[in-house]
């Protein structure tokens, strides 16, 4: 088959176009696609702990959430161990220290949110509120010194970064 | 050295479409969580892509036209319209996460919000659709995307049991911290992200502006089972080494700057440098992937005169479509939007779409008016009929487990 300029369909096939067949399907997948926009719009909406009726509830809420702040943690704790060990640059780690800080940021927020359902939510939700109060204070911290280029005393900075760990790790096994 | 650069089309589309911004991280989020628990996913998806993309490729080599542009007319123009709506939303989604992808990349080394970087970013990506000639733009994005192989040298280097993760890989299981339908959930995250349609619409259409005649059948398979491999074998690599070094310390990933840690762990600055390198490579080859193949399918459905291989004041309309989406993707991603839920919803999304983007490319590769001699064979048939089966599947089940699982949280 000799070679077709795209351009010029029509005239290298010699031939009309086949008419094109109807497809009732298409106006369903048309629908289809538009209730799957709604659903992805409804789903867009960052909120990924929702509202809590029950103690139980809100404890798995609280749970999620010092999982989260946990990852947060280590990852600093993990970048500062790293920089200060000459493995990564100055802009590159001050980038993974700030979006850590901006996500614990964000935990603490969106958990604050949530109403407790009674008192003994109120405790606990003081509780885990101290412990990411503590992480957050510690976390910008280490930003500051990131920024400030102070890469070799990365590590000693985030220092207080591993009790933190230590504590929501031990929340989170006091709340299984 | 002129032969090696005839594959880097299938480099280019295998970067853009198997290490994009939501790969990159999705991937080393699966190796953080489930460890290689899913690698089998991904070599099952790196095998989807190459019956499809061979069947793409060949169908553009053939009757030298895109499949698109052939699905409107073999389909008719409400399954063309369809398919347009749900492709032109995905590369959407997928073309904003790549331009804030190739921001964020950028300060990783630039000590910048990466917001400031975003109008930049889009500047630059439309310079390149504008003026880069479309083989020297795979040449430059697929070639740096290789840079990633920086995760292969740092998997390499960190010294593992290789016993131990061959065995990961090859008895998959369920992490205790995770249940049966997020394994699932980011099962088909991977999936998807493996056969995002654009990928086959860039690459068909990449053929025709690369004028592939008969002649390049070879060139076609070379270029599949090249390219999409070694996609492949990036991906493993991300997920090996966040499952070597995040995951024992319990650090999920959210952010593409976490993707390059445990390289910087393992491996260390210059290593580092050249993960970001890559980074920068394979968000811009998939944002100029996404760009095009909008431009490319909306050119198609409506006959437009498009592709980069005429001056742009013959396809007008095919570059205003492409200089639109670009235009849109930086209002979006210039709202704060996090760039990375963006293209993870996009992945998923374009799982649930997958079967208006390959039926039509089974349909046509078997059509003997479009394809003369060179028809599928049985054998490749069965094989892609059983892919399209679990394509269905896929379909069906992603939007309800996006909702049990809450997008996998």
């Amino acid at each position: 088959m000799s070679r077709v300029d795209p351009s010029k369909i029509d005239e290298a096939t010699g031939e009309t176009r086949r008419p094109a067949r109807r497809t009732t399907p298409g106006i369903v997948v048309v629908c289809t696609i538009v209730v799957l926009l709604t659903v992805l719009a409804w789903r867009m909406v960052p909120h990924p702990v929702g509202a809590a009726r029950t103690y139980g509830k809100y404890e798995g809420k609280a749970v999620t959430t010092a999982k989260s702040a946990l990852s947060t943690v280590e990852t600093v704790r993990l970048a500062a161990r790293t920089a200060s060990a000459g493995n990564a640059f100055g802009p590159y780690t001050a980038l993974v220290i700030s979006d850590a800080e901006e996500g614990l940021s964000g935990l603490q927020g969106t958990f604050d949110s949530i109403q407790p359902p009674d008192a003994r939510a109120d405790a606990l939700a003081q509780d885990l509120d101290t412990l990411l109060s503590d992480a957050l204070e510690h976390v910008r911290g280490v930003r500051v010194a990131a920024r400030r280029g102070s890469l070799a005393e990365l590590a000693t900075v985030a220092e207080p970064l591993t009790d933190d760990a230590s504590k929501l790790d031990a929340f989170d096994a006091r709340h299984p | 050295m002129k032969k090696m650069l005839q594959i880097t089309l299938g480099v280019l589309t295998a970067i853009g479409g198997f290490v994009d911004i939501g790969d990159l991280v999705a991937n080393a989020e699966v190796g953080a969580r489930f460890r290689l628990g899913l690698a089998w996913v991904v070599l099952v998806g790196v095998g989807g892509i190459i019956v499809y993309a061979e069947m793409a490729g060949r169908v553009a080599a053939i009757s030298g036209r895109p499949v698109f542009s052939l699905v409107r007319e073999r389909l008719g123009p409400g399954f063309g319209l369809a398919n347009l709506v749900a492709s032109l939303f995905i590369n959407f989604l997928t073309l904003a996460a790549e331009i804030a992808g190739v921001a964020i990349a950028l300060a990783m080394v630039a000590s910048v919000n990466y917001i400031l970087l975003v109008p930049f970013t889009a500047v630059l990506i439309w310079i390149v659709v504008w003026r880069l000639p479309f083989e020297r733009m795979e040449q430059v994005f697929g070639l740096g995307g290789l840079a990633l192989l920086a995760f292969l040298f740092a998997l390499v280097q960190f010294g593992p049991d290789w016993g131990n993760v061959i065995h990961q890989a090859t008895h998959p299981s369920i992490a205790k911290e995770e249940n049966l339908f997020t394994y699932a959930y980011f099962g088909i995250a991977l999936f998807g992200a493996a056969m995002t349609p654009y990928e086959v619409f860039f690459f068909s259409s990449g053929a025709v502006e690369e004028r592939w005649t008969r002649k390049d059948l070879a060139l076609n398979r070379a270029n599949v089972y090249v390219g999409f491999p070694l996609g492949g074998v990036l991906s493993l690599s991300i997920m090996a080494i966040a499952s070597l070094v995040l995951a024992p310390m319990h650090i999920g990933v959210d952010t593409l700057p976490q993707v390059a840690l445990p390289v910087a762990v393992a491996s260390g600055k210059i290593a580092l440098a050249c993960a970001i390198l890559g980074i920068f490579a394979a968000t811009f080859g998939a944002a100029l992937e996404t760009g095009l193949s909008s431009g490319y399918c909306l050119a198609q459905y409506f006959g437009w005169q498009w592709g980069k291989y005429v001056r742009p004041r013959a396809a007008a309309r095919f570059h205003v479509v492409v200089i639109v989406m670009v235009l849109l993707g930086v209002l979006v991603i210039m709202t704060g939007v996090d760039p990375v839920k963006v293209t993870e919803y996009s992945i998923v999304l374009s799982a649930a779409a997958l079967p208006l983007t390959y039926f039509p490319i089974l349909v046509v590769s078997n059509d003997p008016d479009y394809m003369g001699d060179k028809t599928n064979g049985p054998v490749l048939n069965f094989i892609a009929t059983l892919y399209l089966c679990l394509i269905v599947i896929i379909a069906v089940a992603t939007i309800p487990l996006m909702i049990i699982t809450k997008a996998g949280a």
